[in-house]
């Protein structure tokens, strides 16, 4: 902290995960409906066959678990950030000059390789099926967790320009979600 | 599999379903955002009013 601002108590870091997860959640869970709906197609098909056969919600579970993962990670990124007085602690931007090469991060990483394999694989549902599929339960998390850091690759450009603004203004996490 | 997924279609309840729990999940993230925006937002002004009323 830089002296003004009281250090994060364990309480306040898994308050700001939680924060984190519920905002991606609401970001991400619609745009996986394509993909959600094939699982469940799928896996209809098998309970009509009597073949085994998984429940769709556990798939969303790994879907998730993926955006957990994501939110330890900025909450990790949000501690430094504050820490080193880039954003405040109401977590707008403090630095116009930081809110700046954020834009043009998240610019340049739209027309990166990564980013297109990424959305390749994310908007492709028979491809991802074809050459992620996994049996049972623990794949069905994994199958998840894998789009879910698919997507996490779509959108880590725009997922950055939280920090560019301010990160729970819900008018920017508004217009964020209608990019995606 | 991707056999399976061209042969296969969802009844429109199932459809529904999968729909609703999307919205669901989704609905439940946003209420939550929003309500930890609203908390944001309360606590910022309780802030500027301490900030202005210090003598």
């Amino acid at each position: 902290m830089n002296g003004m601002e009281p250090a994060w108590t364990p309480l306040d870091a898994l308050l700001l995960v939680l924060m984190w997860s519920s905002m991606m959640a609401a970001m991400m869970v619609p745009g996986a409906n394509p993909m959600v709906t094939a699982f469940a197609t799928i896996n209809r098909r098998r309970r009509e066959r009597s073949a085994p056969y998984v429940s769709t919600p556990v798939f969303l579970l790994g879907y998730l678990l993926a955006w957990v993962g994501f939110s330890l990670v900025a909450t990790g990124l949000q501690w430094l950030l504050q820490t080193i007085g880039l954003i405040t602690t109401m977590m707008q931007s403090a630095s116009l000059y930081w809110s700046a090469v954020l834009f043009l991060a998240a610019g340049l990483y739209q027309f990166s390789p990564l980013k297109e394999r990424c959305l390749t694989c994310c908007r492709s549902t028979e491809g991802f099926i074809l050459s992620e599929w996994r049996d049972g339960n623990l794949g069905a998390v994994v199958m998840g967790l894998r789009h879910g850091l698919f997507c996490m690759g779509c959108c880590a450009g725009l997922m950055l320009l939280l920090f560019a603004i301010a990160i729970m203004d819900l008018r920017w996490v508004a217009a964020l979600t209608d990019a995606w | 599999m991707t056999s399976e997924l061209g042969t296969a279609t969802l009844r429109q309840r199932e459809r529904i379903l999968v729909l609703a729990l999307l919205l669901m999940v989704a609905g439940l993230a946003w209420a939550l955002t929003i309500l930890q925006a609203m908390q944001m937002d309360a606590m910022e002004a309780a802030m500027w009013r301490d900030m202005n009323t210090c003598p």
